[in-house]
């Protein structure tokens, strides 16, 4: 069958579930990492830069003293459901004005718009398997486009995969105009494996092949330097420390006040990691393994 | 090649199975055990259940039983009744006597048949014949409500068919008139041939009584038959039809549901005459209801042959008979595993995701309620419904669970309207989109809204396509007869079900849709920068 002839490097989904998720993740752990609201806390507590928490709202009758904090925050505002996933429901505003609230992308929304919008993710609708949810609202950060490499359509993120502590895995995503300025893979972004100990990248793709230059803007995307990267690996760590999983993916963007942030831990990160490294889970792995 | 696996996993399946194998080999050696390993067949279970309350006399009951013929089989029989003598007379009828009968008592009788439909040809053009035999002479002669000497009945069947017709038409124009021109109408009591004739309305057996006396007037011998209409119900009434005597055999007609020298499945004959089922003595409080339940008869018959079998679990079922659960609930039951097994296999060793968990596994039961084609049809219109009610209610604000809550309100309403047209149509099957199937579906559709909502239209008909396909996997898998009586017969199979989960549960391969996504990787060795 499938992986018996040639002792395959990828890890699969079920490889991951059982070999990785169900022998280093307990289930609390996990909750813990899908609740964002209560990840953030555990950041915190551990100095990792995390976004700043305008406001977390918990029932819908605190949805009405949202709407005057909002109207003084100046630098924008993001609000999303604390166990939602893959960014549904994530909606990133300008600010809020009497009557108003400016989102980032399209026509002015009305109050009782956003209001509805919020109900909304408390009720649970973006966030499968839960009737209810929280909303965490957090100040927009200031991404810094040109991390990575220049002429982004929107602002890349690191993922970082880290196995009993120690970073494994690393890879950029950069969002295209495909990927409508997000920097999700599934969605047309383009994934760079970055090798985390020159912190160069050594091999990109964009929808599962290989790519040698960005689509949109033609920059090279191989043999990219990652800037602050051993900042970054320090921040993945810490962030194991503080949630106990012995694997997990820490995703990181780099503010242009406040350098790398946390934006979001993953107790069952992709597996697309591996083709943007053009490797297999199993040959970063086992050396550690072999060493016990 | 076993890398892929766990092993302490595979030790366990391993352990398991020879487990059930010595189970299985246990039982058919040492302990005698008979797998029957015939065909199953559909059959009824009749169950007859009367509450008798004394007052201190004689009380004598009798019952006209299921009668074998070359289209009616009784498989088993048996009665329970304290403080009766029970007889069966050679013409099937049943007697429960007691001299001195006080306070309540209950007699159940219960009979397992086999039915067939049957068709049978008329001759053309032959007259009707002038003389019979003596015994056949009964079946000329007028009774006390089939008035067949009557001059209106008399004259009513000379008009339909002059003298000189031939026997075919004549039976067809007879038939015809009771069936068509006699109005149905559901009355209690008796009624009479004339009765019916004057009033040109009857009762069951008004119309068959009509019929009768007029066969019997033009010459040809016919009676009345009383039986029970299979259906899973509990009922009281009986139903009746007639017969003719044509070139040496009886032909069946019934004129109430329009069966002409045709008788259907349904029909379970119980007496041949204007007789009634259930004859009972004066004097008592007299309560009855009948029982019908489709079933499987196999498994009866894996469970009688190992009756005194000590490994025998099913001897328990035999107990839950008595609180009606049917066999086709414990088959259910037993294959939802296997069902479950085709899910875990779709979703860790294909990689397709269907709704829910095991959202697959109940489609595919109600499916075996529906039937295969009637469910599809329902399960992909029911997708509809809720995708149309989703996309018509978007643009008001409603909160999530109260649009859910409209949104299975009118999926609701449209499998009720789909019953009520199938119906109509005549299509009886669309009747029997039931409870549970409509809660499924139900169930089905709100996954699929919420889908449509987080990840978009596409996503969600692929996953109700892909859902689809697996609730199909799992009928097939379910409604293997051969597999439902392995299981009857060797529970402990379900073990083998345990081992196989195991199996694929500690298996670590790439599922079939990731295997060409990753198989880069294993292609060419991709040297470690270092």
């Amino acid at each position: 069958m499938f992986g018996f002839r040639k002792p395959l490097d990828a890890y699969g989904m079920n490889r991951r579930n059982r070999d990785l998720v169900l022998l280093h993740n307990p289930p609390r752990a996990i909750a813990l990492a899908n609740d964002k609201i209560a990840t953030k806390r555990a950041l915190a507590k551990e100095g990792v830069p995390v976004p700043a928490t305008i406001a977390e709202i918990r029932r819908h009758r605190d949805v009405a003293a949202l709407l005057p904090i909002l109207r003084e925050q100046r630098h924008g505002f993001v609000c999303k459901p604390s166990h939602g996933s893959q960014g549904r429901g994530v909606t990133l505003f300008t600010r809020a004005i009497p009557g108003y609230v400016l989102p980032l992308h399209g026509e002015p929304w009305s109050e009782y718009d956003f209001t509805y919008y919020v109900c909304r993710l408390l009720s649970g609708e973006y966030t499968v398997g839960r009737p209810l949810d929280e909303v965490l609202v957090e100040e927009k950060i200031n991404p810094d486009r040109g991390w990575i490499i220049a002429d982004l359509a929107g602002p890349p993120d690191l993922r970082i995969i880290v196995h009993e502590g120690e970073p494994v895995f690393c890879m950029a995503r950069l969002p295209t105009i495909a990927s409508e300025g997000r920097a999700n893979l599934h969605k047309g972004g383009v994934g760079l494996g970055i090798d985390l100990r020159t912190a160069l990248s050594h091999h990109a793709i964009m929808k599962e092949k290989s790519v040698s230059h960005h689509p949109d803007s033609g920059n090279p995307l191989l043999g990219q330097r990652v800037e602050g990267l051993a900042d970054c690996l320090a921040m993945a760590k810490a962030c194991a420390r503080a949630i106990p999983l012995g694997y997990m993916g820490v995703d990181i963007i780099r503010d242009r006040d406040r350098g790398p942030i946390v934006i979001e831990v993953n107790a069952r990160p992709g597996l697309a990691i591996q083709l943007a490294n053009s490797r297999g889970l199993a040959s970063v792995l086992r050396p550690r393994r072999d060493s016990e | 090649m076993l890398r892929n696996f766990g092993g302490k996993e595979l030790l366990i399946a391993l352990a398991i199975c020879a487990l059930t194998a010595v189970i299985i080999a246990y039982k058919v050696v040492a302990l005698d055990y008979t797998p029957a390993l015939l065909e199953p067949e559909d059959g009824y279970s009749v169950r007859l259940s009367m509450d008798v309350q004394g007052s201190g006399g004689v009380c004598d009951i009798k019952v006209t039983l299921p009668i074998s013929s070359d289209r009616q089989t009784v498989l088993r029989e048996g009665q329970n009744a304290d403080g009766f003598r029970y007889t069966i007379s050679p013409g099937r009828v049943g007697r429960w006597y007691a001299k001195e009968l006080a306070d309540r008592h209950s007699i159940a009788y219960y009979a397992m048949v086999q039915t067939q439909a049957a068709k049978y040809p008329l001759p053309q053009d032959e007259a009707i014949p002038t003389t019979y035999t003596l015994a056949l002479q009964a079946n000329l002669a007028p009774e006390e409500r089939i008035e067949s000497e009557d001059p209106a009945i008399v004259a009513k069947a000379r008009e339909l068919a002059p003298p000189g017709t031939d026997v075919r038409t004549t039976i067809e124009r007879l038939y015809d008139f009771a069936y068509q021109k006699v109005t149905y109408i559901a009355v209690k009591g008796p009624s009479e041939a004339t009765t019916a004739l004057a009033l040109g309305e009857a009762s069951c057996n008004g119309k068959n009584r009509l019929l009768v006396a007029m066969l019997r007037a033009s010459g040809i011998p016919a009676r009345m038959a009383n039986g029970l209409i299979l259906e899973n119900a509990g009922k009281r009434t009986t139903h009746a039809w007639s017969e003719a005597w044509v070139d040496g055999r009886w032909i069946p007609l019934c004129p109430t549901n329009g069966y002409f020298a045709e008788i259907p499945e349904k029909y379970l004959e119980l007496a041949k005459g204007d007789v009634s089922v259930i004859t009972r003595s004066k004097n008592v409080g007299f309560d009855w209801r009948w029982r019908i339940n489709r079933q499987l008869s196999q498994p009866q018959r894996v469970i009688q042959s190992n009756a005194e079998n000590p490994l025998n679990v099913l001897q328990t079922w035999t107990a839950l008979k008595e609180y009606h659960i049917s066999y086709d609930l414990i088959m259910v039951i037993l294959m939802i595993p296997i069902g479950a097994t085709i899910v875990a296999l779709a979703r860790n060793v294909v990689g397709v995701v269907p709704f829910g968990t095991f959202m697959p596994t109940l489609v595919a039961v109600s499916f075996r309620e529906t039937g295969f084609l009637l469910g599809a049809l329902a399960f992909f219109a029911v997708m509809l419904v809720a995708a149309a009610v989703n996309a018509s209610i978007m643009r008001l604000r409603l909160l999530h669970i109260p649009r859910l809550a409209i949104i299975i309100t009118f999926v609701v309403m449209s499998i009720l309207l789909f019953s009520v047209v199938s119906i109509r149509l005549g299509f009886t099957k669309g009747a029997a989109i039931s409870l549970f199937p409509m809660a499924i579906l139900s169930l089905t559709s709100e996954r699929f809204t919420m889908t449509i909502l987080v990840d978009g239209w596409r996503a969600a008909i692929r996953r109700t396509v892909t859902t689809f396909f697996v609730a199909a996997a799992c009928y097939a898998a379910m409604r293997s007869t051969h597999l439902q009586i392995a299981i009857v017969a060797f529970p402990e199979l379900l073990l083998a079900n345990v081992a196989a989960n195991l199996v694929i549960g500690s298996w670590t391969g790439l599922r079939l849709t990731e295997y060409r996504r990753f198989r880069a990787l294993a292609d060419h060795d991709n040297p470690v920068p270092e």
